[in-house]
């Protein structure tokens, strides 16, 4: 890139101050939503905000399915979770809506769209000025084909995580329920019918309610989304507000060139990757399967093909996270976080052959896909890119954890308590392993309060910290894995998958090995005779009775060099 | 006519500064001011003193003529001794005469406190009443009101100290799990914060209170002796108690904190940090109790200061939700939550009749917006309730870093600098910052006095220095693009339309239309640049912005000591 000229250098410099202004503006208005983009209606990311690696091409995804099937309008908004309609697991919701920005007062009218309804409609028709009632009336009320002359030209996605929940069977239809790309209602952007009031959400209340009343369908579903849309519906009035703004970048004419000095910046960074081709494999923990990874670097563009992985029964991963788990990856790498949109993720490519668990296809469950395999494929990618670099660059892969690991408790009466355990990490020649903490996991995980845990359910927390004792001692000592331990006042059932975590995590040049994850269940047998069982499968379920005590422990990370006291005892 | 004069102290991390605060009260006595010029003849002949300009006709101008800042000015080089003499000094200059007649009336109770900003000298109908009785208490006669970040600054450097903490049986790690990474982005080897709590100092209690308050398992006494037995040993005298459940039932906690209290122990309970889980009361509690023991000297130091003027003297402390006695000056008063000079800001920004204030102090950039409806206060009928109101942080900080970023420009990092060592303005860091910016394309020159307060004398030096600086850093950020001929004049040009746009986006976004007014020492600065960016705001410029508040809002100030004498 040769700019001879200084009032030419002028020229692209003031370009770039622009778009790097726009990037600023796109920034501040996700800065509060962990997972979240800004999509153009063709499906180009203008903006994204990755809480982990699989939101990378999802969510843009999720919101493209959305418009294509919807043709959504300013002020809509539509929810998706299936994992082959731009979605990750089950537990993760995520809610569209529609935005005008070059004309925002120009939204839809709802009210017009009610009144083009015959009047006396059929029963469950919603009447005029009344909301929609349910999927049916949505559609023929006109969400969706409504003739209003406002088009909708960005989509702003949002993905809400629930508590995870661990699957119950091998298919999709056991990981939760299958939500397509669904109207659910509208956002109210008529400043003078709201009286300085927030926007009002008009949401098809009867079909959240549907959905929340599904038996695997997360808890709180119809709250915690109307509480989203809400928040979505003032973040809308915000970026109306900016867009009235005559001297704002964010304008629609801004976007073509934003997201070409995107490439230009990112081509840059890319410059400094190693270039050419290597080829890494990997075998899955737990599995076997293998996965393999050709990795082809070139100055503008970096490609990824998993052809030759094996197939498999047990796991699959979508084409669209795969794709994340290698950007998240090389962006790791680069150390700099690189423009967030559709002119950074051109430059790469990534290949997943058919007949691969990489091309998974309903109703295969991705919910161990998502969350174990993932951190596998970053790992391949790093593995890939250390062996084009040279053997002095390791690119941190000693220092790694294996992914979280889940369980569920299932009480009597239908409610369900999931959360996750953090593995220690491996130390490494420089430092101890990082405690309770998974690289590749996502960033937002918010631990639920002990206390809310204790009021909402039937639960005594007797501990949570670090599983002290399990790391692998070394000249630097592994991470602390996760404990948790529960007392059940109610029976139920107790669901857990551990992953990688089922497995002892080595350590490096003579550091110990740390402890692999253990579920102990101490029964109350009577009060006087309790007997402790040690669950040691991968993955499982087992009934508890009032009283019994479930001991959650993740593994620990594995040392890294020669304990000075190299006893045995030593770990 | 009643009147009073406001003196500020402020007590930074090398000098203490002082200055008149209230030309408002024009009507000055003459010989506080022959005083005042006396003692500085006196204290110039040592090399430990540095005086400013002292102008006695300036004083005596109308307050839209006259230039606050710079009226009385004296400064105290800070020895090995701290805070004592000089507040001593200051309390001396402000007290040495002998009290009108006039001095008594306002004043008389903690009920006559008058907030800052608001005119002083109208009592309240609670003093007025006071006033009448007939045994109206022995009045001071002047008050001296404290505002510190001197806890903020103490987390913000790590000087204070690690405390012990308790907490429930079978907790000791929780707290560890919630140190979030320090880089939200994926990377392979992470980093965490620490929290400032070490796992060979926190301790379990055998103790139990259940979601629904119950308390299944007391503290055993044992227990507890025995660990105050142990902390003796490990000479930790601040402790941290965070139980389980103590928001719904504090008596557990209750019991054991008093029980340290008695040993002579300084402690934090968590349940006095609600609301909120136990992860974010537990890590308040931590974090108190850290910044609890960098307190604990420079309150002995004030107390030692004035102890000889008790009798004469009222000693308050701005906190987070108004003015307190001074013995309730802990950590939690200057925590950067509602700390006292947010609170005195919101109380100052309800006098204007404009929806939104922004103010441009010395250390702080914020957006105050008039809500209506008074929150409520634990101590609303003795010390003035929080005002209504919210202050917004800008997306631009005055000592916010520059550094290189992933577009080819230098960007605006994210972290706040402080005046330790400072912008490069001032002559002694290398760190280019939001100030450096405005200075170098002439904007501070509007703001006279901020210049005085910031800039060295040499100050052209350091514009050669911030402009090399600027051309260091764009060639940087150019990276692989190695543009030759970066012009430095051109960047810094380009960064100030970055820093107008950024908050142009921020007023946008919060609905800023209509009446606009510019507070603070460094509003002039930033006037002309936000109207030509925003045309349509009818923006004023407060031409009476409170000194005070600006620089205990900023400047390098730790600690700010006000000081109001009634006449």
């Amino acid at each position: 890139m040769i700019i001879p000229d200084r009032s030419q250098k002028r020229a692209w410099n003031f370009s770039l101050i622009r778009s790097e202004n726009l990037g600023c503006i796109l920034e501040t208005l996700l800065a509060d939503l962990a997972s979240s983009a800004l999509v153009l209606p063709n499906g180009r990311t203008l903006h994204l905000r990755a809480d982990s690696p699989a939101d990378f091409a999802t969510l843009p995804q999720a919101a493209s399915l959305c418009h294509q099937y919807l043709r959504l309008k300013p002020g809509q908004f539509a929810i998706v979770n299936d994992p082959y309609s731009g979605g990750t697991t089950l537990s993760e919701v995520t809610l569209v809506a529609g935005i005008q920005v070059d004309a925002f007062d120009a939204v839809v009218q709802f009210d017009a769209i009610e009144d083009r309804r015959p009047k006396g409609g059929a029963p469950g028709t919603p009447s005029a000025g009344s909301g929609p009632r349910g999927p049916a009336a949505a559609q023929s009320a006109g969400f969706f084909n409504s003739s209003s002359p406002a088009e909708t030209d960005l989509l702003l996605v949002h993905r809400l995580r629930f508590e995870p929940r661990v699957p119950s069977g091998p298919d999709l239809d056991h990981e939760g329920v299958r939500i397509p790309p669904t109207p659910i209602g509208h956002v109210d952007l008529d400043i003078s019918r709201r009286n300085g009031r927030q926007p009002a959400c008009h949401l098809n209340d009867a079909l959240l309610a549907a959905i929340g009343a599904h038996p695997l369908a997360p808890s709180d579903f119809a709250a915690v989304i109307r509480a989203a849309a809400e928040n979505l519906g003032q973040l809308i009035e915000r970026m109306k507000r900016l867009a009235r703004d005559p001297a704002s970048e964010f304008k629609k004419v801004n976007f073509k060139t934003y997201l070409s000095d995107s490439s230009l910046v990112c081509q840059t960074h890319l410059s400094r990757l190693p270039l050419g081709t290597s080829v890494a494999s990997r075998a899955l923990v737990p599995g076997g399967e293998t996965i393999k990874l050709r990795l082809d670097v070139n100055e503008a563009r970096v490609q990824f093909d998993f052809a030759g992985s094996d197939p498999s029964n047990r796991v699959a991963l979508t084409e669209l996270a795969t794709f994340g788990a290698c950007f998240a990856a090389t962006e790791s790498l680069l150390g700099v976080r690189l423009p967030m949109n559709s002119g950074t993720f051109e430059h790469f490519q990534v290949s997943t052959p058919a007949k691969t668990l990489f091309a998974g296809r309903a109703p295969a469950g991705v919910f161990t896909g998502i969350n174990f395999v993932i951190p596998d494929v970053c790992h391949l990618v790093l593995t890939a890119f250390s062996k084009l670099a040279g053997k002095n660059s390791s690119y941190g892969l000693e220092r790694t954890s294996p992914p979280l690991a889940f369980f569920t408790l299932e009480f009597e009466g239908g409610q369900v308590l999931g959360g996750t355990l953090a593995p220690g990490g491996n130390a490494d020649k420089a430092q101890d392993g990082l405690s309770a903490f998974s690289a590749w996991g996502p960033r937002d995980l918010k631990a639920p309060s002990i206390e809310d845990l204790e009021r909402v359910y039937p639960v005594q927390i007797m501990s949570s910290g670090l599983r002290s004792g399990a790391a692998g001692s070394g000249k630097h000592k592994g991470g602390d894995g996760e404990k948790k331990v529960f007392r059940v006042m109610r029976p139920g059932i107790l669901r857990w998958s551990l992953g990688g975590q089922a497995f002892p995590q080595d350590g490096l040049e003579g550091g110990r090995a740390g402890r692999a994850a253990q579920i102990l269940v101490l029964r109350a047998d009577g009060g006087s005779t309790d007997k402790q069982e040690d669950l040691t499968s991968a993955a499982g379920s087992t009934s508890l009775r009032a009283g019994d005590q479930i001991f959650l422990f993740a593994s620990s990370g594995g040392g890294f060099g020669k304990p000075a006291d190299d006893s045995p005892t030593a770990i | 006519m009643k009147m009073s004069r406001v003196f500020g102290l402020w007590l930074g991390e090398s000098f203490a500064e002082l200055q008149e605060l209230s030309p408002q009260t024009s009507a000055i006595r003459p010989g506080l001011s022959g005083l005042l010029e006396t003692r500085e003849g006196e204290n110039q002949s040592r090399s430990s003193f540095e005086s400013q300009a002292f102008d006695s006709q300036a004083m005596l101008r109308p307050r839209s003529q006259s230039r606050p800042p710079s009226l009385l000015r004296k400064k105290w080089m800070l020895s090995k001794k701290g805070i004592s003499e000089p507040l001593k000094d200051f309390l001396n200059l402000c007290l040495s005469e002998q009290p009108s007649p006039l001095m008594t009336p306002i004043g008389v109770t903690p009920i006559g406190v008058t907030p800052i900003g608001a005119p002083i000298g109208a009592p309240t109908p609670e003093f007025s009443a006071a006033a009448r009785s007939q045994d109206a208490p022995a009045a001071p006669s002047a008050t001296l009101r404290i505002v510190t970040r001197r806890a903020e600054q103490t987390m913000k450097r790590r000087q204070g100290q690690i405390p012990v903490l308790l907490v429930t049986r079978g907790f000791a790690s929780h707290l560890f799990l919630s140190e979030a990474s320090e880089s939200r982005d994926f990377i392979p080897s992470p980093e965490r914060m620490r929290l400032p709590l070490s796992s060979d100092l926190i301790f379990e209690v055998s103790e139990r209170t259940s979601s629904d308050g119950t308390v299944t398992t007391e503290a055993k006494l044992e227990e507890l002796e025995f660990l105050a037995a142990k902390l003796d040993l490990l000479k930790v005298r601040t402790l941290a108690v965070a139980f389980l459940n103590s928001l719904v039932n504090p008596e557990s906690e209750n019991r054991v904190a008093g029980f340290f209290r008695e040993k002579g122990f300084t402690v934090v309970q968590s349940s006095n940090l609600g609301p909120g889980g136990e992860r974010a009361r537990w890590q308040r509690a931590v974090a108190m109790a850290y910044a609890e023991a960098g307190l604990r000297e420079e309150k002995e130091q004030i107390m030692n200061a004035v102890a000889s003027f008790k009798d004469r003297l009222a000693v308050e402390i701005w906190s987070e939700d108004g003015l307190r006695p001074f013995d309730r000056y802990d950590a939690q008063t200057g925590w950067t939550g509602w700390t006292g000079w947010r609170t005195a800001l919101l109380k100052a920004a309800q006098g204007f009749a404009a929806p939104f204030v922004l103010h441009f102090g010395l250390e702080n950039f914020s957006l105050i917006t008039k809500d209506s409806g008074a929150m409520d206060s634990p101590c609303d009928s003795t010390c003035g309730a929080k005002p209504p109101g919210s202050m917004l942080p800008l997306p631009i900080q005055p000592t916010q870093q520059f550094e290189p970023g992933v577009w080819p420009i230098p960007v605006l990092g994210r972290e706040d600098k402080g005046y330790e060592p400072g912008p490069m303005l001032l002559g002694r860091s290398h760190q280019l910052t939001v100030l450096d910016i405005l200075f170098t394309r002439r904007h501070l020159n509007k703001v006279e006095e901020a210049l005085e307060f910031l800039a060295p004398p040499n100050v052209e030096r350091s514009r050669a220095r911030i402009l090399e600086s600027v051309f260091t850093l764009a060639k940087a950020a150019n990276g692989p693009h190695a543009l030759a001929n970066v012009d430095a004049d051109d960047v810094t040009a380009d960064l100030e339309q970055a820093l107008i746009e950024r908050i142009a986006t921020f007023l946008a976004l919060h609905a800023v239309e209509g009446d606009l007014v510019l507070t603070g020492c460094l509003a002039p600065a930033f006037s002309s640049l936000l109207q030509a960016r925003r045309p349509d705001l009818r923006i004023q410029l407060d031409p009476e912005f409170d000194w005070f508040l600006s620089c205990a809002a900023g400047g390098r100030a730790v600690t700010g000591i006000q000081m109001t004498e009634r006449q």
